[in-house]
């Protein structure tokens, strides 16, 4: 009994100080904060606060930022290194690139052609490859660098010395340096890929598979068209002229070409891709000027 | 015989810090520097690979080879990689780590992992310096 009385007494006290706390007045000097606002002045607190909201600020944005670099997209030269690395490896086995074959010594060869041609400051990269379906191309690969793939199977059947294959290379690597790979692409598709950032947008996939579309039509099919395949020929032309047995190689390796594709249907897309040996032998042949 | 056994003792407890420091010696560390590389069974570019790694990646170096390739070992992975692929410092513009998200969403598959490192080995590499 006296336990319930006091339990009783305790309650009743409980709700005395709550109902006193509601019927406080609004305006209490321990409540409000603007009677001690000068006070918090000369303390310094309110600077303080000020101080920390911006540094809190500050390292919202530095996350910001940090969140937003994951998101970047790639520098111009790393683009095409990474895009062409990336079309490789997905066609992979229709150019039957991993293969064992020999060292066929040509990466010295070709670096002391292109000291030969005067060509300093170039970084190359050479891949093998086990088909017929492209017999030699250059992609561009980074600032001062470039990327060579040369066929096997049509170093063989043209049964090419390694001067022929510097010198094949040699004319890829002037179309790059003409910049005639680049250009097929559509600037716009490729503002969408590199120099750039996609937070907060879509990643832009499509881009990238009509980007690869592109590079397979350009390699497979279209190739480089009669102007830029004559602006090609006619400047080989001009810096084999002081070199004959480079340029001797040069006409006879036309030639080879130009046999080829009109014998072996293997080859007969070539001439798509390079038009056409039969007249860059023209172009450059002495007597018909 | 009493100083024979003081000689002894007293000549293992100099030894002993010497061992210790022979058994402490580290190997190298190396990181590797291509977007993918592999680690082969024997010093050759077509040689059973034994593991993709990615770009970063840290080997212990057992032995830099005469030829192009180092022993290393990782975990319980050990054979060969090609010392070109390994830099002394952790390289600072592996893609995976630059263009991470960009990266993250070309969903590389293993297959293609493994074919990005295999493009790594067979390319031929030169430069034309002055």
């Amino acid at each position: 009994m006296k336990k319930i009385l006091i339990f009783t007494l305790l309650l009743s006290g409980n709700t005395s100080t709550l109902s006193q706390e509601k019927a406080l007045p609004v305006k209490n000097d321990f409540v409000d904060f603007n009677n001690i606002k000068s006070v918090l002045k000369k303390d310094g607190l309110a600077k303080t606060v000020k101080k920390k909201q911006i540094k809190h600020k500050k390292k919202v944005k530095i996350k910001k930022n940090k969140t937003k670099q994951f998101y970047n997209l790639p520098h111009n030269d790393v683009f095409w290194k990474m895009m062409t690395e990336y079309w490789l490896v997905k066609n992979s086995v229709i150019l039957k690139w991993d293969f064992h074959k020999p060292d066929y010594g040509l990466g010295d060869y070709f670096e002391q052609f292109l000291k030969n041609m005067g060509e300093y400051g170039v970084k190359y990269k050479i891949l093998y490859i086990n088909s017929s379906n492209i017999t030699h191309f250059g992609f561009p690969f980074g600032k001062d660098e470039y990327l060579f793939v040369i066929s096997v199977p049509f170093i063989k059947i043209m049964d090419l010395s390694k001067l022929q294959i510097s010198i094949l290379l040699y004319e890829d690597l002037t179309r790059l340096k003409f910049n005639q790979f680049k250009s097929k692409f559509d600037p716009v598709l490729l503002g969408k890929l590199k120099e750039g950032n996609f937070y907060q947008k879509k990643f832009p996939a499509a881009e990238i598979k009509t980007f690869q579309e592109k590079v397979d039509k350009v390699v497979f099919e279209s190739g480089f068209n009669f102007q830029e395949q004559y602006q090609v020929t006619k400047h080989l032309n001009n810096v084999f002229k002081s070199n004959k047995k480079f340029w001797q190689n040069y006409y006879s390796l036309l030639e080879k070409i130009d046999d080829l594709t009109k014998q072996n249907l293997m080859y007969k897309n070539y001439v798509k891709i390079y038009p056409s040996p039969e007249l860059q032998l023209n172009w450059i042949n002495p007597i018909k000027k | 015989m009493k100083t024979s056994i003081l000689m002894t003792f007293f000549l293992l407890l100099m030894a002993a810090p010497v061992s210790a420091k022979k058994l402490k010696k580290a190997k190298p560390v190396r990181y590797l520097n291509k977007i993918y590389g592999q680690v082969h069974q024997n010093s050759s570019r077509f040689s059973r690979v034994i593991s993709t790694f990615e770009c970063g990646q840290p080997f212990k170096v057992q032995h830099f080879g005469d030829d192009e390739f180092s022993k290393v070992t990782y975990a319980s992975y050990e054979g060969y990689i090609l010392t070109s692929h390994l830099s002394k410092r952790r390289p600072k513009d592996c893609w995976q780590d630059q263009y991470r998200k960009y990266f993250d969403f070309l969903n590389l598959g293993i297959s293609e992992m493994h074919h990005w490192g295999r493009l790594q080995d067979l390319f031929i590499e030169g430069s034309v310096m002055p």
